[in-house]
C-alpha cells in the first residue's frame, strides 16, 4: 500500500479508472460514435454500426435536438452523410430556425445535403407505412446515408391498424437499414407506463424524461436495453444548453470498479498550522481525504486555504472547489487572516473554482472537477492539493439525497486515483450543541476527520479543534483550542486551555506567545 | 393568366403559398416531391416554379439539374425555397431568386411577381 510503484503503472491504471474501469476502444470499426458528450461513454463506445435504436420521452425532453446533434456530430467525424425523416407537422423551416441557436449548427451539411432532411408526413398519411418504408429505401438509395433519425414515430403507431402491424413496419425498417449499413435512431413521443411495443424488436431503448423536481425541471437518460454491448446503467443527468445536449454519468457507477490501489509513495501534506500539525504527526498523508467539519463560522474556510496556501509554498498546486465564497471575496477573508493566498493564485499556483450553488448538477460539478484533475496530471512528480468548500454544495446540486454517499465512495475513490490529497469541508449545525453529521458517510470514506466546535465559556465563544479519526496513522487525540487572528490560524501547543473550557473552569490562564 | 408550380414536401405550406398566389389571380399546382415535379414538368410549362430544396423521393437539387439538362425544362425560371443558403452547385446550374425559409407574404409576392414579369418580358422578346 505504502509502496512506490512506477509512474508508467499509474497512469494506465488512472486512463482505466478514467473511463469507468473498462477501456473504450475510440476506433472500434463495430461502432458509430454519436458525439454527444459522455453518451459514447454511457455506451462503452457508441451505437453498434448499423443497429436501430428508439429513443423516447415527452415533448420538450429533448429528442429531436438528440437526433440532430448526431447527425451534425455524424458528418465532421466519419464523413458520411446523415438523413433525418420527420413524420411530425412541423416544417424543415421552423426546425432548423430552432436549431439555429445551437453552436453545433453549421448551414453548409444542410446547403450541401451531407445531412438531407426530408418529411415523410405526407407520405405516410396518403400512402401508409409502406408508402413510408418506400421513402425510406429511395431516401437511403439516392443518399447512401449511414445514420437516419426518423422522428415522430408516434404518427406510425397512430396509422398503424394493429400492434403486430407497427411491429412490422419496424422489422421491415431494420432489415431495410441493415442492408444499407445504415445506423438508425428512431424517436417516439412518450409511452407512458407501457412498455413499448417496439422494445422487443430493435437494438436499444433509450429513455429522455423531463419531470419538475420541486421548482426545478430534471432532465434524464436511462438506457433501457443496449443489446450486444455493456452500458452504463440507471438514470444519468442532462442537460440542453446552447452547446446541445450534454449527458453527465452517474458517477458512481462510472467508477464503480476502482483499481485496488494507485498511490505514489506517501508523504505527509502539512497545514501550515505549527500545533495542527504536530497534533496530525506531520498532517495528512498524500493521496488521502480529510474531513473538516464544524458549524458555520468555526473555521473550516480558514484552515482550507491555509492548506492550500502551505501547499503552494512546498510546490504542490493547488484548487479550491467552493460554492458559496466568491473568489474576491475569498481572497480578501484570507488577506484579512495574514493567509497568502492572493499571492499564490496571482502566480498560478492555486485555482480558485467557483460555482454558486443554484442550478447545479452533481455529476457535472463532479465531471469538471476531475476533468481538469486529469487535463493537470501531466506532471506526475507534483504532488496536488484539493479542497472542497463545502459538500453542501453537492448536496443543493442533486436530487436525490440517497445517492450521496455512494456518490462520495466513488468521487474520493477518483481523487485517490489521481494522487490529489483533498480536504472537504462540512457543516454542522449552528444551532444545537450535539454533533450531529449530515453526511455520516464522508467521515466513512476520508481518511482523516478534523473537528471543529465552539464552545461558550464566561459569554465568551471559544474555538476548539480535535482530530477524530486518522486511518494508518496515530495522532494527537486531544482537544486544543484555537484562534483565527490577523497573523493566521493558532491553534494552542496544549490542550490545558481547551480542557478549561470544556470543564467550565473559570480560571485565567496565562497564554505563552506564540501559544 | 399566369401559371406557377408550387413543389414543396410539407403540405401545409405547398397549401398557403397556393391560397395566397391564388388570391393574386395566379393560378397554381401543386406537386409533394421531386419526382412529381419532373412528371409535371414533362407534360406542362410554368411560368415560374417555386422548388423547394428539401423533398423526399427526389430533391429539389436533383429537379433543377434534370431540369438544366433538359432543352424543354431548361428556360423555366426557378425561385428555390430552402432554409439554408444555396451552394455553389445550386449557383452553378442557375436560379432566379431565393427564399429563405421562413418567408413572409410580402417577400413570395414580390419574388413571384418580379420573376413572373421579367418572364413575361422575356416572351415578348
Amino acid at each position: 500500500m505504502f509502496g512506490k510503484k512506477s509512474n508508467e503503472k499509474s497512469r494506465e491504471e488512472r486512463n482505466i479508472a478514467h473511463t469507468g474501469g473498462e477501456d473504450v476502444r475510440s476506433d472500434d470499426p463495430g461502432r458509430v460514435k454519436t458525439g454527444i458528450p459522455r453518451l459514447d461513454h454511457i455506451l462503452k463506445g457508441g451505437f453498434l454500426r448499423g443497429g436501430t435504436y428508439v429513443v423516447f420521452g415527452p415533448p420538450g425532453c429533448g429528442k429531436t435536438i438528440l437526433g440532430n446533434q448526431i447527425c451534425f456530430n455524424f458528418v465532421d467525424m466519419h464523413g458520411a452523410r446523415c438523413a433525418y425523416l420527420t413524420l411530425l407537422t412541423e416544417s424543415h423551416g421552423k426546425l432548423i430556425s430552432h436549431l439555429r441557436s445551437m453552436r453545433f449548427f453549421k448551414e453548409e451539411p444542410i446547403a450541401t445535403q451531407a445531412i438531407h432532411h426530408v418529411s415523410g408526413f405526407r407520405v405516410l398519411e396518403k400512402e401508409g407505412a409502406g408508402g413510408l418504408l418506400n421513402l425510406v429505401r429511395d431516401t437511403l438509395h439516392s443518399t447512401r446515408a449511414k445514420f437516419l433519425v426518423v422522428d415522430g414515430l408516434e404518427s406510425i403507431v397512430a396509422s398503424s391498424k394493429t400492434e403486430p402491424e407497427f411491429k412490422k413496419f419496424v422489422h421491415e425498417l431494420m432489415l431495410l437499414t441493415s442492408v444499407y449499413e445504415c445506423t438508425t435512431l428512431l424517436c417516439a413521443a412518450e409511452s407512458g407506463m407501457h412498455p413499448r411495443s417496439e422494445a422487443t424488436v430493435v437494438d436499444g431503448v433509450f429513455e429522455l424524461s423531463l419531470k419538475l423536481h420541486g421548482p426545478r425541471a430534471l432532465r434524464e437518460l436511462t438506457v433501457h436495453k443496449f443489446r450486444g454491448s455493456d452500458f452504463l446503467q440507471g438514470r444519468h443527468e442532462v442537460e440542453i444548453t446552447d452547446k446541445g445536449l450534454q449527458i453527465h454519468p452517474r458517477t458512481e457507477i462510472q467508477f464503480d470498479k476502482p483499481p485496488g490501489n494507485a498511490c505514489e509513495e506517501r508523504i505527509r501534506m502539512p497545514f501550515g498550522v505549527k500545533s495542527l500539525d504536530h497534533m496530525l504527526h506531520g498532517g495528512p498523508f498524500s493521496g488521502s481525504s480529510t474531513a473538516i467539519i464544524g458549524a458555520p463560522g468555526t473555521g473550516k474556510t480558514s484552515f482550507g486555504i491555509s492548506y492550500l496556501v502551505e501547499g503552494a509554498r512546498q510546490g504542490h498546486p493547488g484548487v479550491y472547489f467552493g460554492f458559496y465564497e466568491p473568489p474576491p471575496r475569498l481572497i480578501e477573508k484570507a488577506t484579512a487572516i495574514g493567509i497568502e493566498l492572493e499571492k499564490y493564485v496571482q502566480n498560478g499556483m492555486i485555482e480558485i473554482m467557483w460555482q454558486p450553488p443554484l442550478e447545479q448538477y452533481l455529476d457535472s460539478l463532479a465531471e469538471q472537477l476531475l476533468e481538469k484533475l486529469r487535463a493537470e496530471q501531466l506532471d506526475q512528480s507534483r504532488r496536488r492539493r484539493l479542497f472542497i468548500d463545502s459538500l453542501a454544495g453537492f448536496w443543493s446540486a442533486t436530487a436525490y439525497d440517497e445517492r450521496i454517499g455512494r456518490f462520495l465512495s466513488a468521487f474520493t475513490n477518483q481523487l485517490r486515483m489521481l494522487d490529489i490529497t483533498s480536504l472537504i469541508s462540512d457543516d454542522l449545525s449552528l444551532f444545537k450543541p450535539e454533533i450531529e453529521v449530515r453526511n455520516p458517510e464522508l467521515t466513512s470514506v476520508c481518511e482523516t476527520v478534523i473537528l471543529l466546535r465552539t464552545v461558550e465559556l464566561r459569554s465568551q465563544l471559544h474555538r476548539l479543534v480535535s482530530i477524530m479519526k486518522m486511518r494508518e496513522s496515530d495522532y494527537d487525540s486531544s482537544i486544543r483550542e484555537f484562534r483565527i487572528t490577523k497573523k493566521g490560524i493558532e491553534v494552542a501547543s496544549s490542550f490545558e486551555s481547551a480542557e478549561q473550557i470544556l470543564s467550565g473552569q473559570a480560571r485565567t490562564v496565562r497564554r505563552e506567545p506564540n501559544a | 393568366m399566369s401559371r406557377i408550380l408550387v413543389v414543396d414536401d410539407e403540405f401545409d405550406v405547398s397549401q398557403t403559398l397556393a391560397a395566397v398566389l391564388e388570391a393574386q389571380g395566379y393560378q397554381v399546382d401543386i406537386r409533394e416531391n421531386g419526382n412529381e415535379a419532373l412528371d409535371y414538368l414533362k407534360e406542362k410549362r410554368p411560368d415560374l416554379l417555386l422548388l423547394d430544396l428539401m423533398m423526399p423521393f427526389r430533391s429539389g437539387l436533383e429537379v433543377l439539374r434534370e431540369m438544366r439538362g433538359s432543352d424543354k425544362m431548361r428556360t423555366i425560371p426557378v425561385v428555390l425555397m430552402c432554409v439554408v443558403q444555396p451552394t455553389a452547385l445550386h449557383r452553378e446550374l442557375g436560379y432566379s431568386a431565393v427564399l429563405r425559409k421562413p418567408f413572409s407574404i410580402d417577400t413570395l409576392l414580390r419574388a413571384v411577381e418580379s420573376n413572373v414579369r421579367a418572364r413575361m418580358v422575356e416572351s415578348r422578346l
